[in-house]
């Protein structure tokens, strides 16, 4: 192993530019994923006969989508909702099993692209603090490994190390090369914004729902103790992005990282259980995501008498 | 870690497109089809119900049909079985006169053989009576001795019948 050294990176690097905007790896695989969805779609809009005996695909797609409609009909109980929230969970579900599956295939993070220069308006960090977590086989490279707080770079290979007095030609073209891809909930930006979608459209059913009683939840004034309760109430709402977001974004960053490492280790047979084990993370963490936010969602649309009949019901 | 609001609102937007083009072109056809579908399925219980209903009312019919033929059957036999027994009864009664008649006519022919039976042998007897007298005497006997004789005789023959 040479010239291989493991590239750990927490954030998604720019690949290349879009009039003038810089474009990540993670946006770019995540732009395939939505691709391959509205193409799947689009066919399947084609191909779709309001038949009782549909073809195998069709079949396949109603099973997924009864399967989906079942799911969350078993937690509203109520037909409405179910048809409200059904397309959102659905979605939710079938976005974050596919790009989190997106990063196990072969390629995601072994095939490599210059990075492309940072532009005022970016859709990619502005400073790639650390690489990727990825086997990148070239010439000897610096390997930045930067904690969430810390800004500081470590070296990791030690023996390809090169000094930083170096030509600064050489250097730029190493430290260009970066994955092309990189699947888009192992980009914080993005379970970022899955998470924020989740939590204001639980506020939305709310209010539509109970209307301007819904913020007796956060501001109520009866006692001191509703009061704080109140606060605690809108913390927990924004506590709720942090949870959707981190949590996400850990699992599949983590199995990424654990990934690489075992292939870096052992190439053959060894990363055998461990993809196993992330393909079960990946359907658990879009599982879990998806049911949350139902019932959030749920949650929100039943006023406080209706929590508490349900409570002492169970 | 690096929060880039462009990304964030970059991939909301993805999202939006994505939910968008799912909900109208995969979402809602299926749903429409399944809901189309789970009526038919309902549609097709209820006729099947209510075939299962006529069914068992046909059913009923049939047995109640069954039941009442099985009665009225059994009244014909019943009234077979009287009228036959009757006539049974009647036939037997008319043999029965029938025998008696052909009983009595019996006897009376049987007694008015016998009265000529009887007559016959009682001529047969004088003739043979009169042919022993006449050998026993040797000589011919006159009329009156004769008679005389053949009614002792049969008075003997008849006594001792």
């Amino acid at each position: 192993m040479g010239n291989q050294t493991l590239h750990v990176s927490i954030s998604a690097e720019p690949v290349f530019n879009f009039f003038g905007l810089a474009i990540s790896n993670s946006i770019f695989t995540s732009l395939i994923v939505s691709f391959l969805l509205i193409g799947f779609a689009l066919i399947f809009k084609s191909k779709f006969k309001e038949t009782d005996k549909p073809s195998s695909f069709q079949n396949f797609v109603e099973m997924i989508v009864e399967a989906l409609y079942g799911f969350v009909y078993s937690i509203t109980e109520n037909t409405k909702k179910t048809l409200l929230f059904f397309p959102l969970i659905a979605t939710f579900f079938i976005f974050i099993i596919m790009n989190n599956y997106i990063g196990l295939l072969p390629g995601v993070g072994s095939i490599l692209a210059p990075e492309a220069e940072k532009e005022e308006l970016s859709l990619a960090p502005k400073q790639v603090m650390a690489s990727s977590v990825k086997v990148v086989e070239e010439a000897p490279v610096k390997a930045e490994v930067e904690g969430a707080a810390a800004s500081e770079t470590t070296e990791v290979a030690a023996e390809n190390h090169e000094s930083s007095a170096e030509s600064g030609d050489a250097e730029s073209v190493h430290a260009k090369l970066v994955p092309l891809f990189r699947a888009a909930t192992a980009d914080l930006n993005t379970t970022l914004a899955l998470a924020i979608i989740s939590v204001v459209l639980t506020q939305i059913f709310g209010i539509s729902h109970l209307g301007l009683s819904y913020f007796s939840k956060f501001i109520n004034f009866s006692s001191p103790i509703n009061f704080f309760v109140g606060i605690l109430e809108i913390v927990l709402e924004l506590a709720k992005i942090v949870s959707f977001a981190f949590r996400l974004f850990g699992n599949v960053f983590a199995g990424e990282v654990l990934l690489a490492v075992m292939t870096y280790l052992v190439a053959i047979l060894v990363p055998a259980p461990f993809y196993a084990l992330e393909l079960f993370v990946g359907f658990i963490q879009a599982l879990v995501f998806s049911m949350l936010s139902l019932i959030f969602f749920n949650l929100a649309t039943k006023s406080h008498h209706e929590e508490s009949a349900e409570v002492a019901h169970s | 870690m690096d929060i880039q609001f462009p990304q964030i609102i970059f991939q909301m937007i993805n999202f939006g497109l994505v939910l968008f083009f799912l909900t109208r072109l995969v979402y809602k056809p299926v749903l429409k089809l399944l809901e189309d579908r789970k009526k038919k399925v309902a549609e097709a219980a209820k006729a099947a119900e209510q075939v299962l209903q006529e069914k068992e009312e046909i059913e009923k019919l049939k047995e109640s049909t069954l039941l009442k033929a099985n009665q009225k059957a059994k009244k014909i036999e019943d009234e077979i079985r009287k009228e036959a027994k009757n006539d049974a009864k009647l036939l037997l009664e008319r043999s029965k006169e029938e025998i008696s008649a052909k009983e009595a006519k019996f006897s009376s022919e049987l007694a008015k053989l016998k009265k000529e039976e009887l007559k016959s042998m009682e001529a047969e007897v004088k003739k043979a009576a009169l042919v022993i007298a006449e050998k026993v005497l040797g000589s011919s006997i006159d009329g009156k001795k004769h008679q005389k004789l053949i009614d002792d005789s049969i008075n003997e023959i008849i006594e001792s019948l």
